[in-house]
């Protein structure tokens, strides 16, 4: 009965279901020595681990190989802290050990030498003697590192607050400029603007002989005028208009010359809101001083031969100072 | 091939037991995929089974020396150290946490390192692959009621009276059960 009791044991243990207080009394049972079939146990421990052998195998994944060899490593990197430690606290017990008169003799013996090496400062092969100088030096030295900390320290505080100051200095300075620049930009696109609205006029003053004329309206209440600026030499002009009334389908406006009572046809005008210049060609070239008069004038159709239509505005030439007066 | 890879089980685990890692990784080569699939079968979650692979080879590097040389059997002995790492992480599962025993080296010597028998016969993983045919031919062999008493104690770490209240059966009828399972395997494996 017994017997069978052990072989059931026997089989519960190899097989892993003993529970867990019959295991650790089975187990103690068998670290003492205790009797047990001969080899039983060996066998059917073997024939249960045969057991996974007929699973279908499968390959754990490569990086737990990497993850093994990383684990081996911790520990090794235990194994020498936790033996570096226990090197430590072995010296202790020996010093420990020593008895205690043993420990006031060495004492006694360092205090004769230091009182002797105060006295008699001599350099030995095995370094500076002790003295209380070099026992302030030591104090000195065990500061130094603390005083270079708190230095080093205060050092990174400045220049970190020094380079914040200068960051947001160029950062103002950025803003600044970019003002600036969006300024400049902007002057620059007036001044494109308008040489292109005056890119007519300014070339026409590459004339010598430019003469101005002010066109003002027969009816001085109207807000019309007009300026004329003609080269003869040249046979053109420009001529710019403003407030000009609005003209019916088919009507233009007609610019003429007139010089000793014979009217000329310069130009035949449509006014447009884009156009501050119309360019005016094929001026016949006439003395300035037998000019009498400029005339604008609405016509009902363009290229009439002679004034039909209201006139709207006039000029003359300007007179040119006397000489003799001034 | 690997300057170690010709070398027997005993050998290897000799030289782990002196910290030689070049041991360990043949060892491992050797061993992973039949002590992954193991640990696979009794926890399905392939990550907890690969960090208990892991946990299982840590342990073959710092316990290797209380391997009993003279007695021969590396192969049970891993395996098994890899059965009772992976069933003790089940059991923690299904456990109440008041149950629990703490796990630290202590515990691990007594309840994970296998003890084997004085007196077992040499086994290494070359001779265990060559038993494969015949072991599935003895696990056939078994009644269903063994095999599945074999089952619930092996790859699912009931205990007798676990078992005894699952199946509704009487402690001695499952003692009795599992004892005539392992008398069988091995019978029909001496046998075949």
């Amino acid at each position: 009965m017994a017997d069978k009791a052990i072989d059931q044991m026997i089989s519960a243990f190899a097989t892993g279901s003993l529970d867990r207080d019959n295991f650790i009394q089975f187990k103690k049972y068998l670290l003492r020595g205790g009797e047990i079939p001969r080899g039983e146990l060996g066998e059917q421990q073997n024939v249960m681990s045969l057991i996974p052998i007929i699973l279908e195998i499968e390959q754990p994944d490569e990086k737990i190989k990497e993850q093994v060899a990383k684990k081996i490593i911790e520990i090794q990197e235990k194994i020498k802290t936790r033996e570096l430690a226990n090197a430590e606290q072995e010296r202790v017990p020996l010093i420990e050990k020593l008895s205690g008169e043993r420990i006031l003799q060495i004492a006694e013996l360092k205090k004769q030498k230091s009182l002797h090496d105060s006295e008699i400062p001599r350099p030995t092969a095995a370094g500076p003697p002790v003295t209380r100088e070099s026992v302030k030096v030591k104090t000195v030295h065990s500061t130094i590192p603390w005083i270079l900390i708190i230095v080093t320290l205060i050092i990174l505080i400045i220049t970190t607050l020094y380079f914040m100051k200068l960051n947001s200095d160029l950062e103002e300075q950025i803003v600044e400029i970019r003002n600036q620049l969006v300024g400049f930009q902007s002057e620059i696109a007036n001044t494109n603007e308008f040489i292109n609205d005056h890119l007519g006029l300014i070339e026409f003053f590459n004339y010598k002989d430019v003469k101005i004329v002010n066109l003002i309206p027969i009816n001085a209440a109207e807000g019309s005028w007009g300026r004329l600026l003609i080269s003869f030499e040249s046979g053109e002009g420009l001529l710019q208009l403003k407030n000009m009334p609005g003209l019916e389908s088919g009507e233009v406006y007609q610019l003429w010359m007139v010089s000793k009572d014979v009217t000329y046809p310069l130009s035949t005008i449509l006014p447009r809101v884009d156009v501050k210049y119309y360019k005016i060609s094929n001026i016949p070239y006439l003395p300035a001083k037998d000019i009498n008069l400029f005339r604008i004038t609405k016509e009902s159709r363009a290229d009439v031969p002679s004034p039909e239509g209201t006139a709207y505005l006039y000029g003359i030439f300007l007179k040119e100072p006397d000489k003799k007066r001034k | 091939m690997g300057k170690y890879s010709g070398l027997p089980d005993l050998a290897l685990l000799n030289k782990i037991s002196e910290q030689d890692a070049r041991a360990l990784e043949e060892l491992y080569d050797r061993y992973s995929p039949i002590l992954y699939s193991l640990i696979n079968k009794i926890v399905p979650d392939k990550r907890i089974a690969e960090i208990i692979l892991v946990e299982v080879f840590a342990i073959i590097w710092k316990k290797a020396n209380q391997f009993d040389l003279g007695k021969g059997s590396v192969y049970t002995w891993v395996v098994t150290l890899a059965r009772n790492r992976a069933i003790d992480n089940i059991k923690r599962t299904r456990s109440s946490n008041e149950l629990l025993d703490v796990y630290d080296d202590e515990y691990e010597d007594f309840f994970i390192i296998p003890l084997l028998d004085e007196q077992i016969d040499s086994l290494d993983f070359n001779t265990a692959m060559n038993i494969k045919p015949k072991m599935a031919e003895a696990l056939d062999n078994l009644t269903d009621a063994q095999k599945y008493v074999l089952h619930l104690s092996y790859y699912e770490g009931y205990s007798l009276d676990e078992i005894s209240n699952k199946l509704k059966l009487p402690i001695e009828a499952v003692r009795e059960k599992i004892m005539s399972a392992v008398h069988n395997l091995k019978e029909n494996l001496l046998g075949s």
